[in-house]
């Protein structure tokens, strides 16, 4: 890691949720750092609150205990710095791509000229500029997913919730797709936090890996993911030795009760 | 199909293209065809029958007697004063029932309170013969066109309620929740996404809606008769004079076809706008 500062800092986070019938312990003391421009990565058993760990550190859910600190600062409520990208495109599909991509803007009130340009120049970047008058039904899966990444970017936040945006594809597209967006979050060097239970997935996009617990969870593992040139890709990676290696780690992580 | 490449979609025009084309075409033909065997053949035998007096034209009419009394209804200005009457009051209690519908629907989506105790009243409401407030409606309004519209404003309200609502209710989970992480409020949810993902069932709401809006114009008719088709329903069948009867049930199945195929032709420029 280049950049050694903090951009999220959680504090013995803990989440309780409560039913009827129940309450349910779901985060149990979570302690755990993302430093600036990093791809971490948190992988669990289900139902262990790995999505509501990236709720949690947009603001949009409150943990019942603990502190979040982004950047420094102790957060609120929603947060201007991180950005949602999820399990599908969730494109509007009575919206055009370019009317698509300002929906963070035009919720924010920030629709200026220079915010546009921008979106547009994301846009015409990674090569969608043809689309910008299509509407949604007329694009690919891959490049739906793509939008809803510029969508997200187009509010320039730091940091990225991803909450296994990959999933729904096949497994080739998956591996073009992800490979591709992880480019385009190092090229605009933002922090990203991946929630994923593709173990392949995790070990050739990401930086760093956090391995959960059952729930309660709580963090069990860290993994530093470092092959031995920087700029291989999500392939070369797969072909790797190192591949298998972190391979067993994680899958024994995930399986081994303690 | 190649459907990046352009915003149309370019159809390959082999032979073996056309001959499914001519096929399909066909069918439709063959299928219209038969509709139309059923309907002259229906006629008539109606004709033939009454004439032959195998059936009592006086309580069954026929189709000759049917079109006879249209024509002297035309000729006496009649007709048209009806028919002018009850389309007027159809759409203004379509109108009317949809705007407050969707307002409805609005104002209980907005508050999931408002929702919770609302919800028995709205069940019992709408499982509620409308018809069975027609004497309440007159003695508050009085027996002019007014309760009329009212009537049919109340027979598609609640439906009209139902309707959006649910589709209200149904709008993803996750899509709600990306408007919230962009920091949205309750008034962009509903403007930004609520709204316009729901265009669709509004359409289909107001589909649904002519008809009924017509249920309740002519049971309003009915009650309050002084004019309009569902009074020369009831005042045929007062003086027994089933002609007319028959050509007011007719005349109100052409009106009903031609405000359901107007809606449907709204639909339609709706959906090929958004093409």
């Amino acid at each position: 890691m280049e950049l050694e500062n903090k951009i999220v800092e959680l504090k013995n986070i803990s989440m309780k949720y409560h039913t009827l019938k129940k309450e349910t312990l779901v985060i149990n003391k979570l302690n755990l750092d993302v430093y600036n421009q990093e791809f971490v990565t948190i992988v669990g058993p289900s139902g262990c609150g790995k999505s509501t760990i990236l709720s949690i550190i947009s603001g949009l859910i409150k943990p019942t205990e603990g502190e979040v600190n982004i950047n420094g600062k102790h957060l609120r409520s929603i947060n201007n710095q991180t950005a949602y990208m999820l399990q599908k495109d969730y494109l509007f599909d009575w919206r055009n791509i370019q009317q698509n991509v300002l929906l963070g803007l035009e919720i924010k009130k920030k629709v200026t000229e220079k915010n546009k340009k921008y979106t547009i120049k994301l846009l015409k970047k990674y090569g969608l500029e043809k689309f910008l008058d299509c509407y949604p039904h007329q694009l690919s899966g891959g490049m739906r997913q793509k939008v809803a990444l510029i969508r997200t970017l187009a509010i320039n936040p730091r940091i990225l919730l991803l909450d296994e945006p990959f999933s729904a594809f096949d497994y080739q597209t998956r591996i073009a797709i992800s490979e591709e967006i992880r480019q385009i979050i190092k090229k605009e060097k933002k922090t990203a936090i991946l929630v994923s239970h593709d173990i392949s997935e995790a070990i050739s996009l990401s930086d760093r890996i956090i391995i959960m617990t059952n729930r309660p969870s709580r963090v069990k593992r860290v993994l530093e993911i470092k092959f031995d040139d920087q700029t291989f890709n999500y392939e070369q990676k797969l072909k790797d030795k190192k591949f298998n290696k972190y391979f067993d780690i994680i899958w024994n992580g995930l399986n081994d009760d303690e | 199909m190649t459907m990046n490449k352009n915003n149309c979609e370019f159809f390959c025009c082999s032979k073996e293209h056309l001959d499914f084309l001519k096929l399909q075409k066909r069918k439709t033909n063959f299928i219209k065809l038969l509709q139309s065997i059923v309907f002259v053949s229906g006629v008539c035998l109606w004709e033939i029958a009454s004439r032959l007096n195998f059936i009592d034209s006086f309580l069954v009419s026929s189709p000759s007697r049917i079109l006879k009394t249209i024509i002297e209804l035309n000729n006496s200005h009649e007709l048209w004063e009806n028919i002018g009457c009850t389309v007027s009051e159809t759409i203004l209690g379509f109108l009317f029932g949809t705007i407050l519908g969707i307002l409805i629907a609005i104002v209980i989506w907005w508050s999931p309170l408002i929702c919770k105790v609302s919800q028995p009243y709205l069940v019992v409401f709408n499982a509620l013969p409308k018809v069975a407030l027609g004497p309440i409606i007159i003695a508050w309004i009085g027996a002019n066109i007014f309760s009329i519209i009212i009537m049919a404003l109340l027979v598609s309200v609640i439906i009209s309620i139902i309707n959006i609502l649910s589709g209200f209710q149904n709008v993803d989970r996750e899509k709600t929740m990306l408007m919230k992480s962009f920091g949205s409020n309750k008034l962009q949810i509903l403007t930004k996404l609520v709204f316009p993902a729901n265009v669709p069932t509004i359409v289909s709401t107001l589909k649904i809606n002519v008809g009924m809006s017509l249920i309740g114009v002519i049971t309003g008719e009915f009650l309050i008769s002084n004019k309009g088709i569902g009074y020369l329903i009831v005042y045929g069948g007062q003086i027994f004079k089933l002609d007319l009867v028959m050509a007011g049930i007719i005349i109100l199945g052409i009106i009903a076809s031609i405000l359901y195929m107007g809606v449907s032709k709204l639909e339609s420029i709706y959906v090929l706008r958004k093409k």
